[in-house]
């Protein structure tokens, strides 16, 4: 029959452990005497209690934290697609997201505004099927909105400058993977997700223009 | 704890020092549940070190509203759940199974080694959090309230959790005083 002394049972992981003050060592015992319930229970747990973790050694253990870095660089730069979290990859490695996702708002934000100076100087002599009129009388545009406004050449020159901001974005990202700029790395981890996906759909975009130009 | 944390500060600052500090404080006690789950030198090994780049890697998820102990706990735990769950070859045996096999002896009988073996399937045979409470309970000698914050519910819960287990585990031991 189970006992239903839950007093009891609470303390018999102690009573095995042998860590029972004495006025409830006294108690215990003069319970266990008449219920076979608890001295089952007893029993049962003393052998737990019992059961030893084998001990790995010393050497194991004084191995552990380089074995541990080891993994973790390991991790971060040699298993493309399996990033930690903060981490995101990016042409086959990994990049400390936060100075991605400036890096891309940099290179957009260039990339519309230079578009947007390129209009002013160049809309005289612009094609007739957008007038500067509109043009000017608009208080925003998009990247893509713009880049429906250029002609052929307009789009090959917005298409070079675009590579070589991306070549110079590649640029700080070695950077920063190679250890020159270990700065960056407290910003690591301060993305969200839903920061990274908006920071590849820029990068994306970007390519993407550049590619149809 | 306190300390955890100042040396958490210290290694995300860069102090490699701090790192290997962590680490050592830590991975005995953690060592000693994984094994107690795994059974296995090797995989406990293995498991042990994947705890640690987890919490490194993952740092910054670490809120420090439980202690930093309290949280490596809860990445072995997950990982060790995992490694249940991904090891195809890791069968679980059923209590049922453990009390046909077992033989009509006494309880001092049950301290020889084959009653040993029997127990450690019939621990193994628990529910994962059953099992989990039991050894965190008994074996890592884990307050209530501490288990509960490990394992991320109601001291009532854990309570009733351990209680379940060790009376299942009970039924190996019956008819035999």
């Amino acid at each position: 029959m189970t006992c239903k002394r839950d007093d009891i049972k609470n303390l018999l992981p102690f009573y095995t452990e042998r860590r029972l003050p004495e006025y409830q060592l006294i108690i215990v015992e003069a319970h266990l005497d008449e219920c076979q319930d608890c001295r089952k229970e007893a029993a049962l747990l003393k052998m737990l209690t019992e059961e030893r973790v084998p001990e790995p050694g010393e050497e194991f253990w004084q191995e552990m934290p380089e074995r541990v870095k080891a993994e973790m660089e390991r991790e971060m730069t040699s298993q493309p697609g399996t990033g930690g979290r903060g981490l995101f990859r990016f042409p086959g490695k990994f990049i400390q997201p936060r100075l991605a996702w400036s890096l891309a708002a940099s290179v957009l934000a260039l990339f519309v505004l230079w578009g947007v100076l390129f209009h002013y100087r160049a809309g005289t002599h612009r094609s007739a099927s957008v007038s500067p009129e509109v043009f000017l009388e608009d208080d925003y545009y998009s990247a893509s909105s713009l880049a429906a406004l250029y002609e052929a050449h307009d789009m090959e020159a917005i298409s070079a400058w675009a590579d070589a901001g991306l070549k110079e974005m590649y640029g700080q990202m070695e950077m920063v993977l190679n250890g020159m700029d270990t700065d960056m790395y407290e910003d690591i981890f301060g993305l969200s997700a839903r920061e990274l996906e908006r920071f590849r759909t820029l990068i994306d975009e970007t390519s993407a223009m550049s590619k149809t130009s | 704890m306190d300390n955890d944390i100042e040396l958490l500060d210290r290694y995300m600052a860069g102090d490699s020092a701090a790192f290997d500090e962590l680490v050592k404080r830590h991975q005995r006690h953690l060592y000693s549940l994984i094994y107690r789950m795994v059974n296995d030198h090797d995989e406990a090994a293995d498991l042990l070190q994947k705890t640690f780049v987890k919490a490194f890697l993952s740092v910054s998820g670490f809120e420090r509203r439980s202690s930093f102990k309290t949280w490596l706990y809860q990445i072995a735990i997950n990982l060790t759940k995992n490694f249940y769950r991904d090891k195809a070859a890791f069968e679980r045996v059923s209590l049922d199974d453990v009390v046909i096999k077992k033989n009509p002896k006494t309880i001092d009988s049950m301290m020889e080694r084959q009653e040993r073996r029997m127990l450690r399937q019939a621990v193994a045979a628990l529910p994962h959090k059953q099992r989990l409470t039991v050894i965190l309970r008994i074996q890592e000698s884990k307050k209530f309230e501490e288990i509960a914050e490990i394992l991320n519910c109601s001291v009532g819960t854990a309570k009733a959790n351990y209680h379940h287990a060790v009376e299942k585990l009970k039924k190996m031991m019956k008819g035999q005083e």
